[in-house]
């Protein structure tokens, strides 16, 4: 049995690449199959929280080549999934403070927008409010309602405390609220 | 049967079973509930239609991994190298003050103690004085050099 072969078996998601069982680089093999099963997730998720398909992919591909680059500790598949997520999260994070101006996003992203022609009216209405929100905000309601994550995940991602992500998803939560409510956007979700 | 009306019952029993008579009444009166619900269903609309381009190839990934890894481990090869060379230019630069100050230690004091200018040049011209001209040179460029090496050192840690 090959060195690795041994971290891959018994992996209870298909194409999930492991749950290293020491800490190792990965493997050619084990980084297509980790690349394949959330490549796809996590740049809808990047796609989102940036509002910029080309810096989507870009991150994308940082987030990748930083976890090829790194020594990993051993990890289950959902905790494999929690670290990408937050080094992708930190990213993000790190494109904003060398970009202050751009915390916010544009109202209308063209660079989005081109990839999503034709949407109805609605979906554009949609995608100009969750641009209105901050970043933290976007990722913890994506996070939370999207992936369907936990408060500890979340926090383990955001680089929080769990108490306060119960306090800022509770906030966040609010505040869309509200805005859907502003935008007539209430109705139409319910 | 065709194959919608097949499954239409179960869909639609499926769909409901999310949604009980209880929990529709409850969110009906309830505020922050409708309000739940609403963000629920908006970020389901906010995850739709996104991008669905290719991703970039895992391979060419792969390989971008290893050349950079390649460039990394070359350039701490380099650092290492000169933050060799570094320990032993001071350690020279050590040893040469070391050996300097010991063996002109009485010249140099006379020096620090009662020194002219116009008197070191008279006497060295004559040939009477304990330090010649070149010693003088080699000492100062040995003083430039540590300047700049300290200089170097409190840049680089900046």
């Amino acid at each position: 049995m090959a060195p690795n072969d041994a971290v891959l078996a018994g992996s209870t998601l298909p194409g999930i690449a492991r749950a290293v069982d020491r800490p190792a680089m990965l493997t050619e093999a084990e980084f297509d199959r980790l690349y394949r099963s959330l490549a796809r997730p996590l740049l809808r998720y990047l796609t989102r929280t940036t509002g910029d398909t080309t810096l989507a992919e870009d991150l994308l591909q940082k987030t990748f080549i930083r976890v090829l680059k790194t020594t990993l500790p051993s990890m289950d598949e959902r905790q494999m999934k929690n670290y990408l997520y937050r080094i992708a999260t930190n990213l993000v994070t790190d494109h904003w403070r060398a970009n202050r101006k751009e915390r916010f996003l544009p109202l209308f992203s063209r660079n989005e927008d081109a990839a999503e022609q034709g949407d109805a009216d609605l979906q554009a209405d949609v995608r100009k409010v969750f641009r209105t929100l901050k970043q933290q905000e976007r990722s913890l309601l994506w996070l939370a309602y999207v992936e369907g994550c936990r408060h500890d995940e979340i926090a383990e991602i955001l680089g929080v405390g769990e108490n306060s992500v119960k306090v800022l998803l509770f906030r966040a939560r609010k505040k869309l609220g509200a805005l859907l409510r502003e935008q007539g956007l209430a109705e139409a979700m319910s | 049967m065709s194959g919608h009306e097949r499954y239409e019952e179960k869909v639609t029993r499926l769909t409901r079973a999310q949604w009980d008579e209880d929990t529709i009444e409850h969110v009906k009166g309830c505020e922050e509930c409708r309000e739940s619900a609403a963000v629920a269903q908006f970020m389901s609309r906010v995850a739709e239609n996104t991008s669905r381009a290719p991703l970039p190839d895992p391979q060419i990934l792969w390989l971008k991994a290893q050349l950079l890894g390649n460039a990394i481990r070359q350039q701490e090869e380099v650092v290492r190298k000169t933050s060799h060379l570094q320990w032993a230019i001071w350690a020279s630069v050590g040893l040469l003050w070391a050996g300097i100050v010991s063996w002109k230690w009485d010249t140099i004091t006379a020096l620090m103690v009662d020194f002219s200018l116009q008197g070191f040049l008279l006497s060295s011209v004559a040939g009477e004085s304990a330090i010649s001209i070149p010693f003088v040179i080699v000492l100062t460029a040995l003083m430039g050099i540590t300047a700049m090496m300290a200089v170097h050192a409190i840049f680089a840690e900046e």
